[in-house]
């Protein structure tokens, strides 16, 4: 990899990791930055403040992290796998059916894990069914959009069905939390969530060149030497364990996945080699910060944090559309 | 001609008699209720023999037939068991299916939604009046009004809790002033940790529930309470409520029919909850 | 037996049968052309060759294998597939594209090795594309994108080179250079080469055997000499032309005779009766 890329890379990550220091840093409940900062190097003090900080506050940080850079990933996954540069997992309806695995699960009253099992399945049903879809026409951009939003309204008129057919207060609290919510309200789901997350983006780092290859299409792949059939079922299984795992630790949160591959590709062109790792590094940055805006702006309430996502996503993504050259959208 | 003359006014009369009887029945004899509030009132009221339709989430009654979901009553449903009033509580129903239900020219009742004890006994006279009991409506109240004073007269003897209200756990949603849930803390002498917040159900932050440590806290997660929400709370080593091991689960379907005898009945349960020492038998009446 | 065989093979799409019944022989070393008409089955029999299409009857083997059962990777060391035109849908530059040809050579776990670069420079070099390394591919004019997906396959090593009508997008000067180009490499690298073409004369010049498909069964095969005569021509594509000797080349040469100077053709029509 050239020096320039590295440097990026590293730069990236270094801002990351204060990110992380200062998204930990920022609160409003009242604790100084000294007594943060003593806090956390002493994590077996005791006291309210302390709890605040490492029960509370660090594994929110952590989490947003890790869902953002899953997001991403998944963002990059299906953009190259379906060569659609407006595929994530929100517009495909994988977000949907994961959130339909975890309304069915909240409604039937099944608890802790579960609940990322059952969106993890549904996530993959609509991937699967995405997939079908669109493979019977060939891939073409029109057949993938269109897959991608019939099943996202399919999922959704089932959640809806769901809803109605439920009592209001059982569902209210699913309707809220599926606007996307990184505090986190169950131990269960903090520990699990980096054992579906961190395994597959470790997998898909393996598959880059693969995916560089996917992009020319399914003949020429095969024609390189990427053996298909077990290439895509081991990516579209990552991208809905990712996809399950994030809808089931925080709801849905779109925007992440659709623009943050095209930030990375825009500073690093097209090789996944550079793209993915890129794109775990600014998707976790980038929802780190929207996170922290997210419980800080309005304090002691708190914006869902797909609130802030879709906005700043939305501009972002409207300035790219913009300043991008005629007809290339990659 | 005597004779067709006579049949036609026995037919006159026959048809006669026939209005009458269905008018002395009384003042009304269809009812069909769209909120489970309504449909227990009507029950304290004796009147749950009016009732021709009910909701799924209702109490059931032999007479009633099922109308639909709290949110999609089925209009043709509805209008086909031609009622004589058809109950609604704005906010629990929709106000759509409220509007279309009067647009089909069925005589629609609509209550507000309770949110203090104030309305849920003022919405409870007027039922009371539509059914043409009112006496007994009254003396309900009277009865509930005493007993609610009894209880937050002694509760406000003891020092006055603090306590958080948790509506729902993932986004994490409390109570606060405005809200009926509030109305219980109100009466059982607790104060609302959030009781600032201007929004009824605000979304808020967990570090400052702990900032501003509530002495107990009730879990009133609508339909979905596990033992998971009471752990996760009491991994909190530092706070009142876990401390003084004060962290209960309240059944938040009695909350959300609320009737004047509902209202005490789980009143007294909190109550209890938040000062034990006062459930020894005295003023449980 | 040649390094690659085709035995009766028979397959199509869905329910339509586009190759009714091929079979021949491809030796190491040879530049076969492959030219018949539209539908005479040329991209099908591609597309079976590299294992895309299943076939109804019959197969091909390629040293002796069948290509259906040869693992993705080893195909593609041995077999690079050139297509007619190909979509590039991401900002690639043309080292990375060019680069994505080493694929099979490594192993997942492996990073890409000295010889790799070294692989990738000579390649470029080859195809005169050195001055284009950083460039994005979408920046490319055709001619220079179809070097780019020559390179790609070069960087495969293969033994066998598959081309789909190469140089149909290109104009002449494209044409030939590229063809050149194939040629070259095919010479160094000891190439057997197996293209299809639409354009007669360039499968004439470059070519050492031609197959002619008609209705997709092999109407004749032998040297361009023996192929292309203006009966064969005429039989398979249904139009008057007249056939000569190419004066640089001396392999024969087809000339199109359009409808209003037919009666000036010194070839009759060798019609059979059929109007043409």
């Amino acid at each position: 990899m050239k020096k320039k890329n590295v440097l990026i890379l590293f730069a990236l990550a270094v801002v990351l990791s204060g990110g992380i220091i200062a998204a930990v840093l920022v609160g409003r409940s009242g604790i100084g930055v000294g007594k943060t900062l003593y806090y956390l190097l002493h994590p077996c003090a005791a006291g309210m403040e302390r709890d605040i900080l490492w029960q509370i506050r660090f594994p929110r940080v952590i989490l947003s992290v890790l869902v953002g850079a899953a997001l991403a990933s998944c963002g990059v996954v299906f953009q190259a796998l379906l060569r659609n540069p407006l595929a994530e997992s929100y517009t495909l309806g994988v977000s949907g059916g994961a959130a339909f695995g975890a309304v069915l699960a909240a409604v039937l009253k099944l608890s802790g894990i579960y609940l990322p099992f059952f969106a993890f399945f549904g996530s993959g049903a609509s991937i699967f069914f995405v997939y079908i879809i669109a493979s019977k026409k060939r891939f073409s951009n029109s057949a993938l959009i269109l897959g991608g939003v019939v099943l996202s309204y399919l999922f959704s008129a089932l959640v809806l069905l769901i809803f109605s057919l439920s009592r209001a207060e059982d569902v209210h609290g699913v309707l809220l939390w599926l606007m996307g919510d990184l505090s986190i309200a169950s131990l269960c789901v903090v520990k699990m969530t980096p054992f579906f997350i961190l395994p597959a983006v470790g997998i898909l780092f393996m598959f880059t060149r693969d995916l560089n290859i996917l992009t020319l299409g399914e003949e020429k792949a095969k024609q390189l030497g990427v053996n298909l059939a077990t290439t895509k079922k081991t990516l579209f299984i990552c991208a809905s364990l990712m996809a399950g795992a994030c809808v089931a630790a925080a709801g849905i949160i779109g925007f992440v996945g659709l623009i943050i591959p095209h930030i990375a590709r825009k500073i690093f062109g097209a090789d996944h080699r550079k793209v993915l790792p890129a794109s775990c590094l600014i998707g976790a940055i980038f929802l780190l910060v929207c996170d922290t805006a997210a419980r800080n702006i309005i304090y002691p309430l708190e914006l869902p944090v797909g609130v802030i996502t879709g906005i700043f996503g939305g501009i972002f993504f409207l300035s790219f559309l913009w300043n991008t050259k005629r007809g290339n959208l990659f | 001609m005597r004779f067709l003359a006579k049949i036609k006014s026995l037919i006159v009369l026959f048809i006669l008699i026939s209005c009458a009887g269905t008018v002395s029945a009384g003042e009304l004899c269809r009812i069909v209720s769209l909120a489970p509030s309504v449909t227990d009132s009507l029950y304290l009221l004796d009147s749950e023999k009016f009732l021709a339709g009910v909701t799924s989430f209702c109490r059931q009654s032999p007479n009633a037939e099922i109308v639909g979901t709290l949110t999609n009553p089925n209009m043709e449903k509805v209008f086909s068991l031609q009622p004589n009033f058809v109950f609604t509580v704005r906010g629990i129903n929709r106000a759509r299916a409220i509007e279309r239900l009067k647009s089909l020219g069925i005589n629609v009742v609509v209550f507000k939604e309770s949110q203090t004890l104030e309305d849920i006994l003022a919405n409870f006279i007027r039922l009371s009046e539509i059914v043409g009991k009112k006496d007994k409506a009254l003396e309900i109240v009277d009865e509930v009004r005493e007993k609610v004073d009894i209880i937050s007269a002694l509760a406000k003897e003891k020092d006055p809790k603090r306590v958080f209200l948790e509506i729902n756990k993932r986004p994490l949603v409390t109570a606060s002033a405005g809200s009926f849930m509030n109305e219980f803390l109100k009466y059982s002498g607790s104060v609302n940790i959030f009781s600032d917040i201007n929004i009824t159900h605000p979304r808020v932050s967990r570090e400052e529930v702990l900032k501003r440590d509530p002495e107990a806290i009730l879990l009133v997660n609508m339909g979905d309470v596990r033992a998971e929400d009471k752990k996760y709370w009491q991994t909190f080593k530092d706070l009142s409520a876990v401390r003084n091991d004060q962290i209960f689960y309240v059944d938040s379907d009695k909350f959300c029919r609320p009737t004047p005898v509902s209202f005490l009945n789980s009143l007294r349960e909190i109550t209890c909850l938040l000062h034990p020492e006062l459930s020894n038998g005295k003023d449980v009446v | 037996m040649g390094i690659l065989e085709v035995k009766d093979l028979f397959c199509g799409y869905e329910k339509v049968p586009v190759i009714k019944g091929v079979s021949f022989s491809v030796n190491k070393g040879e530049f076969i052309g492959i030219i018949g008409p539209n539908g005479a089955g040329k991209t099908t029999f591609f597309r079976a060759i590299s294992g895309l299409l299943r076939p109804a009857g019959g197969g091909i083997e390629y040293k002796g294998k069948d290509v259906l059962k040869i693992p993705p990777k080893e195909f593609a060391s041995e077999i690079a597939v050139i297509p007619q035109m190909l979509d590039v849908p991401f900002d690639f530059t043309v080292g990375e594209f060019v680069m994505m040809g080493r694929f099979s050579l490594r192993g997942r776990f492996e990073s890409l090795k000295e010889e790799d670069h070294k692989a990738l420079k000579e390649i470029l070099e080859m195809t005169d594309m050195t001055s284009l390394k950083e460039r994005r591919i979408s920046e490319l004019s055709g001619g220079e994108r179809q070097r780019a997906v020559l390179a790609q396959g070069f960087a495969q090593e293969p033994e066998l080179l598959i081309m789909d009508e190469p140089t149909a997008a290109l104009d002449i000067g494209h044409k030939v250079r590229i063809m050149d180009l194939v040629k070259r490499l095919k010479k160094k690298r000891a190439l057997t080469v197996l293209a299809a073409f639409h354009d007669l004369n360039l499968a004439s010049v470059y070519s050492d055997k031609l197959i002619l498909l008609k209705e997709g069964k092999v109407f004749t095969t032998g040297t361009p000499g023996d192929v292309l005569t203006y009966q064969n021509v005429e039989e398979v594509y249904k139009t008057l032309v007249v056939v000569k000797e190419d004066p640089v080349s001396a392999k024969p040469c087809v000339f199109l005779v359009s409808a209003e100077d037919e009666k000036k053709s010194p070839q009759p029509p060798f019609s059979k009766g059929e109007t043409l």
